[in-house]
């Protein structure tokens, strides 16, 4: 049964008129030979006749037709409204230009996007370089530190172990502090040497000092006789003048003096061999002397030259010292720019984590909202009338067009029904992909 | 050597301060966030306050006007570390009580020198 449908008279409406003319026919000679209220009142007849013709006869002709051929109108729809046809139609003409909007909003956020992420991307890989080439840097400069730390500890070849440094030779710490070692125990040695002989000097000093004081009262007693002679000498000149009177005593007095003569020559021999003695002494304390004032001469140079090896030894380590410590010190500032160089680049992890964050939180976030909405609305709007009667005229136009290719093939169906089920099957398939 | 709080969500930009003020011989306690340096603050003092702008949660204006409204902490330097470089953002911060602003990423050096300029 069909409706009741507006559409329908318009799209029909030439036909139609055709119609009621064909209709009208008659009455064109009527109206000369009847009366005007008998034209009148069929005229008026003819009206509803035509609409109940209309509708109940050619309309539902057409549309079998329509339907047999495949063809529909919106006004065909079953109870859709003008009006809501045509506000809709504006609604969706709105909405698909809101989608349209949105759309390109969305495409510029996923353009941003996608140029954030290639920025990050970029930033990270950047970073990472820069990472690993200042770690690299940091491993090769303390390596290089290393190597000339342990420089200074290597043993060089040439110097061997334990022997005489050559002036002028290359040597390592542990040879320099071996030498200084080696060269502080020879002068700590000669030292020792002197001291000994020194000592030795002492003690010939002491027996010295003892025969000057064995000296000093001989001679003391040689002066006491020599005033004893002088005293004996004056008595014999009075004893001389009075020689005539006592000649015993005379005698006397001669052989007082020839016992202190003889007693003076004794001091005399015994002082010559005190003399000698202390010429042995002095013999051999020049020697000891001798020796002790080599000895010191040798220390003397052997320090002197010791030292001066130390000093230019010293003067040399130094500057090698200097200038290890320099260079040291210049790859430590390296080292030191590196790491400060890699705590900048460690923060693009953080600023990258940001960028994503903020791409997550607000461009990705925006889209996919308006991405729901636009689901949404798109769900909300395919409820409606139109698109619910589209989906029924589609399905109807299906249908139809199924009646049509079985009415035309029904001595195929005979034939081959299978094959015949299967296209079927295929032609439904495909209506409901469409 | 100074008392240093550093507050930044990051990990990283936390162990990266971290690094480079106690290798300057700072003291440097860390904070994730808001809460956590407001923690800090009840039970410690400070003579110095890093911290980030964008954040979870409060962000590092609003721990300025926190801190700024702690007695405490009326008259403590605060430098924040960011990578916001709008001007609005730096007005905000100096409206809050922000002493000094650097952007990310931070030169090490840079930093030390802006510290011992701020603690003068």
């Amino acid at each position: 049964m069909m409706h009741f449908n507006i559409y329908n008279y318009v799209t029909y409406r030439f036909l139609l008129a055709r119609f009621g003319l064909i209709l009208l026919l008659p009455w064109g000679w009527a109206v000369f030979v009847v009366p005007p209220w008998v034209f009148a009142v069929c005229t008026a007849l003819m009206l509803p006749a035509f609409f109940l013709s209309s509708r109940y006869l050619i309309l539902p002709i057409l549309a079998r037709c329509r339907e047999i051929n495949g063809e529909a109108l919106p006004g065909d729809r079953p109870g859709l409204d003008p009006q809501t046809l045509r506000g809709d139609l504006g609604a969706l003409h709105g909405r698909l230009g809101k989608w349209q909007d949105t759309s390109q909003h969305t495409s510029s956020n996923v353009g941003h996007a996608t140029r954030g992420v290639g920025e990050v991307i970029s930033q990270t890989e950047q970073a990472v370089l820069e990472l690993s080439k200042s770690f690299r840097g940091i491993t090769l400069k303390t390596r290089q530190q290393m190597e000339i730390a342990m420089s200074m500890l290597r043993r060089d070849e040439d110097a061997g172990e334990g022997g005489d440094v050559p002036s002028g030779t290359w040597i390592s710490l542990p040879d320099y502090i071996h030498a200084y070692e080696r060269q502080l125990q020879e002068v700590i040695d000669s030292m020792v040497k002197f001291s000994a002989a020194s000592d030795e000097l002492l003690q010939h000093q002491t027996k010295m000092r003892d025969q000057s004081v064995l000296i000093d009262e001989m001679v003391d007693e040689l002066r006491s006789m020599a005033l004893r002679i002088g005293k004996l000498a004056l008595d014999s000149s009075m004893a001389a003048s009075a020689a005539g009177n006592n000649r015993d005593m005379l005698v006397q007095l001669t052989d007082s003096i020839r016992g202190i003569s003889d007693q003076t020559l004794g001091l005399t021999r015994t002082v010559r061999e005190r003399l000698e003695a202390i010429r042995d002494e002095l013999v051999v304390t020049h020697k000891v002397i001798n020796r002790a004032a080599i000895t010191a001469k040798e220390s003397a140079q052997r320090a002197k030259a010791d030292v001066s090896q130390l000093n230019i030894t010293m003067i040399e380590k130094s500057k090698e010292l200097e200038g290890a410590l320099t260079r040291i010190n210049s790859l430590g500032k390296e080292i030191q720019r590196d790491v400060n160089n890699a705590i900048i680049a460690m923060q693009f992890q953080d600023i990258t984590q940001q960028k994503l964050e903020h791409m997550r939180g607000s461009t990705l976030s925006e889209a996919m909202q308006n991405l729901d909405l636009l689901s949404a609305e798109t769900q909300e709007m395919m409820k409606r009338d139109i698109f619910v009667a589209l989906k029924a005229e589609t399905e109807r136009q299906h249908s139809a067009q199924s009646i049509a290719e079985h009415a035309g093939t029904d001595a195929q169906v005979d034939q081959s029904p299978g094959q015949n089920d299967a296209s079927e099957a295929a032609r439904r398939a495909d209506s409901r992909e469409n | 050597m100074a008392s240093i709080l550093a507050v930044d969500d990051s990990a990283t930009m936390r162990q990266m301060i971290n690094f480079t003020l106690s290798d300057a011989g700072h003291l440097v306690t860390d904070a994730a966030n808001f809460d956590e340096a407001m923690a800090h603050i009840a039970v410690s003092r400070f003579d110095l306050v890093i911290s980030d702008v964008n954040m979870p949660g409060k962000n590092g204006i609003e721990l300025v006007k926190a801190l700024r409204a702690t007695p405490e902490f009326r008259f403590v330097p605060i430098l924040m570390i960011t990578t916001e470089r709008k001007e609005e953002m730096k007005a905000a911060g100096k409206a809050a009580g922000v002493t000094s602003w650097i952007v990310k990423p931070f030169d090490p050096v840079a930093l030390l020198e802006t510290i011992e300029k701020i603690l003068k």
